[in-house]
């Protein structure tokens, strides 16, 4: 009953949406008369003013010089109207070129002189060991903000290649087991200095999925160091399970929680919690809404259960192969 | 001594690059742009290129295809270094015959230096 009312609910907003074609028009950032939605609703009305207005002449006088001079305004009228939709569809098209151009710069332009530091800094420490400790911190002070600043520029991609809709996908087919295992690994030191207890519980099985190994690796990532950044201490489980045709990854923590009226914005781009900034000021809100993407760009889903001041639980989905491919491994935590 | 190719225009990417390669004691041969890069390919025949995308002159892609179809270079194993990440150009990079086609910013210095001995076979 809850579940009709809210698909009640959401078709209604929906409509409402729908029907507001000043925001609408707003929304895609074209003056009114170069709307698309507003002329196409000018032209249906002007058709049929036309034809009522036409038949009505008609009746009354019989001249068929009048009527074909009725026909040709209208029709003028309309290619006047076309011409409009044609002028601001081009608009339309050009913003979106421009907008692909920006994503070519930024990927291009703006990641090279980041590598180019982030190489040169590798190179630098690598030869850096007889330097005074203070030179040394300053040196992983400045490759901290690198690896910062470079997944600042990744996130910011992934958002404008979302929104142009042409987010990259090189999918393969990649071991879930092992890229857990991978993330849950390389973030050990983070969890201990936490002062976090993580029990990770690995399936007996493995599960392949057909992914872009970077984007899952990236997901699981952003996944766990949220639960570590917003647990302040305390406990984090990670499981994962078959779930019918799907994989089910659930990671449980004892966090802050995210506040019930604001659950609702948790997937929404720049949108951060109103009692993390304390944990974690330097968060950017981006990382759930590409994680929610990623996910249903290929046919899974992510949700959570929260409550404030006893943490959350996070969870997704990604459809396994074939559904059924699987096979045994001897996992590294039952050796 | 092996001997790289290293076909890249920016200037920073280049020395970092070539550093990292010399302290593995390969000897490095640098390229700025596309033409001198095919160029060099052909007449000091190195053991490996290291190839850049967006290339000054001729791009990446038009070295790679030139390269693949020339007696003398065809067979030495080049490794396409961009930025580029669309799945067009990875597949069109792997059609023309590269060994592998890594994405600079994913990878660190030294990821770069072992995917250079495996694919040379100094590994």
């Amino acid at each position: 009953m809850k579940q009709t009312n809210e698909k009640k609910l959401g078709f209604l907003s929906y409509l409402r949406s729908e029907l507001d074609v000043v925001g609408q028009c707003r929304k895609i950032r074209v003056p009114l008369w170069q709307c698309p939605r507003l002329l196409f609703i000018g032209m249906g009305m002007v058709i049929i003013l036309a034809i009522v207005f036409t038949y009505f002449f008609v009746v009354i006088r019989t001249e068929p010089e009048i009527a074909a001079l009725i026909v040709m305004m209208v029709a003028g009228f309309l290619m006047v109207q076309s011409y409009l939709i044609l002028f601001a569809t081009e608009n339309l098209a050009e913003t979106n070129r421009l907008k692909n151009e920006f994503i070519n710069i930024t990927s291009h332009q703006l990641r090279s002189p980041l590598t180019a530091s982030k190489w040169a800094l590798e190179l630098v420490l690598e030869s850096a060991k007889d330097l005074p400790p203070e030179a040394q911190e300053n040196f992983r002070i400045i490759e901290d903000s690198n690896a910062r600043m470079g997944k600042l520029v990744y996130l910011l991609l992934q958002v404008a290649r979302i929104e142009a809709n042409t987010l990259k996908q090189h999918k393969r087919d990649v071991s879930f087991a092992e890229t857990v295992q991978a993330t849950v690994d390389q973030n050990n030191f983070f969890v201990k200095a936490s002062n976090i207890e993580l029990e990770f519980i690995p399936s007996k099985e493995d599960f392949e999925v057909n992914f872009d190994p970077e984007q899952l690796r990236f997901i699981i990532q952003e996944i766990l160091d949220n639960a570590i950044r917003y647990s302040g201490g305390g406990k984090i489980k990670i499981s994962y399970v078959r779930a019918n045709s799907n994989i089910l990854f659930e990671i449980k923590d004892s966090g802050v929680g995210i506040p019930k009226d604001e659950q609702k914005n948790i997937f929404q781009k720049f949108y951060r919690g109103s009692n993390i900034y304390t944990l974690s000021p330097g968060g950017t809100g981006l990382s759930l809404f590409i994680i929610k993407k990623m996910l249903e760009a290929n046919g899974g889903k992510i949700g959570f259960k929260s409550t404030t001041g006893e943490g959350s639980i996070f969870w997704f989905t990604i459809p396994l192969i074939n559904n059924s491919s699987k096979k045994i491994i001897q996992n590294k935590n039952q050796v | 001594m092996k001997k790289i190719l290293f076909v890249e225009d920016e200037q920073a990417l280049q020395r970092t690059i070539s550093e990292a390669l010399h302290r593995e004691g390969f000897e490095v041969l640098n390229a700025i742009d596309g033409d001198s890069g095919a160029r060099l390919a052909k007449t000091e025949k190195p053991d490996m290129i290291l190839l850049d995308l967006i290339l000054p002159r001729r791009s990446g892609f038009d070295v790679l295809k030139e390269l693949k179809e020339t007696e003398e270079t065809k067979d030495i194993p080049v490794i396409v270094l961009t930025n580029l990440e669309s799945p067009a150009d990875v597949d069109r990079a792997i059609e023309l015959g590269a060994t592998t086609y890594l994405v600079k910013a994913n990878y660190d210095l030294s990821d770069i230096v072992k995917k250079v001995k495996m694919a040379i076979g100094t590994n």
